[in-house]
């Protein structure tokens, strides 16, 4: 798997590509550490590129989300295949997380 | 021997008699038949004597040779003085018979040393014995018996062989002798020490052998006995057969003496080579995997550092990809070692050209001379396990120039020897440990195996049927079914993850499960309590998705809440109908704080009747892919079911998983449970 790391006005887009299972966590983990470690706090991953998402991979997403509204941050995901937005409503994660269907939302969100 | 000692006696008498009554014809038949008799008795009692040692020591032998001859002189020094004592106290005619005795007795000591002599040389010729040594030396041994007949004969018809015939047995003589004297072998087996040994036996040997010699020469006259007294044994000295065994046991002790004197300065080429020897069979010791590595280059620094006569040597081994350690070292202080490795990267010289590297003089080199280091030469040779640098060994000496071609090429082989070694200790160290890993896991399973229920409770009312396999030895499916009077609770759930952590906190929900099953409390405040304690206990980013369940038997009724897990299917009789049941809550461990009571709300109520089926399971079943990455899904799933609703829980369980073995083949990667509960 690669992440693509992009800067925005206000926040970091992170691009999964491929799978995100129990090997490529690792990546991710290491990646959004390093982001927080530089205080950025607003993350917003763009899930259009990502085919699969094991419980290990979501287990990232998960162990972040109380550091990251500690901070005073936020995580919105994005183009949500369908396969991975089942596996995201199966967990109910889709409860407790912001998911919005394309981009242009997203910018918005982050400013409010 | 008796018979040799016996012969003797007779001799002496036929002397006596010879001396009083003449010497008529029987009488010289049969002295010369007992002489014969002695010489070749005497020799096949020293044959045998000296065939019987099994084990060729050289030195041993050739102070035996020694100590035979000295106590023959001491035997002629006592016959002398007994001579001396007894001239004055006994008549002459006494002294006529006992002089010659003595004299007789001192011949018999000068023919056993010279006999033994050839029986122990003979050993040594016939070191590494051949078909042509033993033939040569047999036809010698036939050619010593013809000079003794002819000899004996001669003695008493004198003239009775042409000159001629004597000349040629003389040639012959020295030809053979000549021959049998180049087999000179086992002086290469010999090492310094024993060299100088042998060199000094045989100078020994040689000095008693004159010594015989002269004193045959002077005997007579010492012991007054004047040329008809002695008789026939004054011309036994002109036996060409004494002379020849004489003769034989001087040159092969000259010859050995010159050939001992011209290998002793090579001794050290051929301890060189033993040691190395010795030094490749403890490298292939460690081959066997007996070694440790420490041991392995202990033998291969100290091989290296003799076979190249090095005073100073050590072993450097890398740590990681940078750093690199000094193991072993010999002879060299480490600020020494430092001085030198400061002055040049070697390792990273010899990792490049992947062979050796060698500084002949390091004073003229551009480099090194600013580490004034006593060692001139500077060996430093890789150590290659696996096509990987591993380390290297360098040897050191005070001299510039000093190793040579062979040197290097016999460290090559030491290092490539240690090599597979090392890679040898590596495998069986990875294979214990992988067999320990194994055991672990093995116990590991059967503990998790204790887990799971092992006997279904089942009862008039409900059927349970279990299809469950783990994808790796230990998985993190998880289900338990605790029957309190009419009320079931059961819980099926799967841990976030694979394989031993998984495991692991497959244990901790046991512990929780059945700790809040006593409290018996409703399924919402199960998940709720469950939530939290997973919270507490579950590293962060690690989950449990469950589906947890009341069966009331008396009621008919049950309510079932999903946290985060697969949905179920419900199969109702009357309608005939499969339905999924979804209602429930985030999966627990993911909202760890009070706010996940905000996303308990909803849960699953149903009055079950007769012919019901309820299949809870975890994703394992769903997620198995074929080999074009589709998953089972639960459009099959559901049509598995429809297809088997009417068998048995068991049977509709192994029927899902067939289906499911027969969709994805070898591709059912994850753990999978299957638990079918039938309402009857």
């Amino acid at each position: 798997m690669e992440i693509i790391e992009k800067q925005q006005n206000g926040y970091y887009t992170l691009t999964p590509v491929g799978d995100l299972d129990a090997n490529s966590s690792l990546e991710m983990d290491a990646c959004i550490n390093g982001l927080l470690q530089k205080d950025i706090v607003n993350l917003h991953i763009d899930c259009s590129q990502l085919k699969y998402i094991s419980s290990a991979g979501l287990g990232v997403f998960i162990s972040f989300i109380d550091e990251i509204e500690q901070k005073g941050g936020k995580i919105i995901f994005s183009h949500l295949t369908e396969s991975v937005f089942d596996v995201f409503e199966l967990l109910g994660l889709n409860q407790i997380v912001t998911i919005v269907t394309n981009g242009e939302e997203v910018s918005p969100l982050f400013s409010s | 021997m008796t018979l040799s000692i016996g012969l003797w006696g007779l001799l002496v008498v036929f002397h006596w008699l010879a001396n009083r009554i003449g010497t008529p014809p029987y009488l010289w038949l049969w002295y010369q038949v007992s002489l014969a008799g002695f010489f070749i008795g005497t020799a096949i009692y020293i044959r045998q004597v000296f065939s019987k040692i099994e084990r060729l020591d050289v030195i041993t032998m050739l102070w035996r040779l020694f100590i035979i001859g000295m106590v023959g002189i001491t035997l002629m020094l006592a016959m002398l003085m007994l001579h001396h004592i007894l001239d004055e106290k006994l008549s002459s005619s006494m002294m006529t018979i006992l002089s010659p005795a003595f004299y007789t007795i001192s011949l018999f000591a000068l023919l056993i040393f010279f006999l033994s002599g050839v029986f122990i040389y003979k050993r040594f010729i016939l070191y590494q014995k051949t078909k042509r040594k033993l033939w040569s030396w047999n036809i010698f041994l036939g050619f010593m018996m013809v000079t003794l007949t002819l000899g004996i004969t001669e003695l008493f018809k004198p003239n009775g062989v042409p000159d001629t015939l004597d000349t040629s047995i003389d040639i012959l003589f020295a030809v053979l002798l000549l021959y049998l004297a180049t087999n000179v072998s086992w002086t290469a087996y010999l090492n310094f020490n024993q060299k100088l040994k042998a060199l000094g036996l045989f100078v020994l040997v040689i000095v008693v052998s004159v010594t015989y010699l002269t004193a045959l020469d002077r005997l007579p006259t010492e012991l007054d006995l004047t040329d008809k007294g002695i008789g026939f044994f004054n011309q036994l000295m002109d036996l060409r057969f004494v002379f020849f065994i004489a003769a034989f046991t001087i040159s092969y002790s000259a010859i050995s003496i010159l050939v001992l004197f011209f290998n002793l300065p090579t001794y050290s080429i051929f301890e060189l080579k033993s040691s190395e020897i010795a030094s490749f069979n403890k490298i292939h010791q460690a081959i066997q995997g007996n070694f440790n590595h420490t041991d392995i280059l202990n033998t291969l620094l100290d091989a290296s550092m003799l076979s190249s006569n090095a005073r100073a040597g050590w072993v450097e081994i890398l740590n990681g990809k940078q750093t690199s350690e000094v193991h072993i070292r010999k002879g060299i202080e480490s600020e020494e070692i430092q001085a030198l490795v400061d002055s040049y990267d070697m390792l990273g010289r010899v990792k490049e050209d992947r062979q050796y590297f060698l500084v002949k003089n390091t004073r003229r080199h551009k480099t090194f001379k600013h580490a004034d280091s006593p060692f001139r030469s500077l060996l430093c040779m890789p150590i290659f396990v696996k096509n990987e640098l591993q380390g290297a060994v360098y040897i050191a000496n005070e001299m510039s120039n000093s190793f040579e071609d062979v040197t290097l090429a016999s460290i090559s082989s030491f290092v490539e020897q240690a090599s597979t070694a090392i890679e040898n200790a590596g495998l069986v160290q990875n294979a214990i440990s992988l067999e320990r890993y194994q055991e672990q896991i093995k116990i590991a399973k059967e503990v998790q195996s204790q887990l799971l229920p092992n006997a279904l409770p089942n009862s008039s009312v409900l059927e349970f049927g279990v299809v469950n396999a783990t994808a790796e030895e230990i998985g993190g499916d998880y289900f338990d079914i605790i029957r309190q009077d009419d009320l079931y609770r059961i819980a099926i759930g799967d841990v976030s993850g694979k394989g031993t952590t998984a495991a692991f906190y497959m244990a901790e929900i046991k512990g929780i499960f059945h700790a809040l099953s006593l409290a018996k409390v409703s399924p919402k405040e199960f998940v709720a309590l469950a939530n939290q304690a997973i919270s507490n206990c579950f590293h962060k980013g690690s989950f449990l998705t469950l589906t947890y369940l009341h069966i009331d038997v008396k009621t008919r009724e049950l309510e079932m809440i999903r946290a985060g897990h697969c949905p179920s299917f419900y199969y109702s009789a009357a309608e005939d109908k499969i339905s999924t049941l979804r209602k429930g809550t985030l999966g627990l461990g993911i909202v760890r704080n009070e706010t996940f009571s905000k996303h308990l709300k909803y849960s699953d109520a149903i009055k079950f009747e007769a012919g019901d089926i309820l299949t809870l399971y975890t994703d394992g079943v769903v997620e198995a892919r074929n080999t074009e990455k589709e998953e089972f899904g639960y459009e099959r799933f559901q049509e598995v079911l429809e297809a088997n609703k009417t068998k048995s829980a068991q049977e509709i369980g192994e029927a899902v998983m067939d289906a499911v073995r027969l969709f994805a083949g070898e591709g059912i990667h994850d753990d999978y449970t299957l638990l079918i509960i039938r309402f009857l």
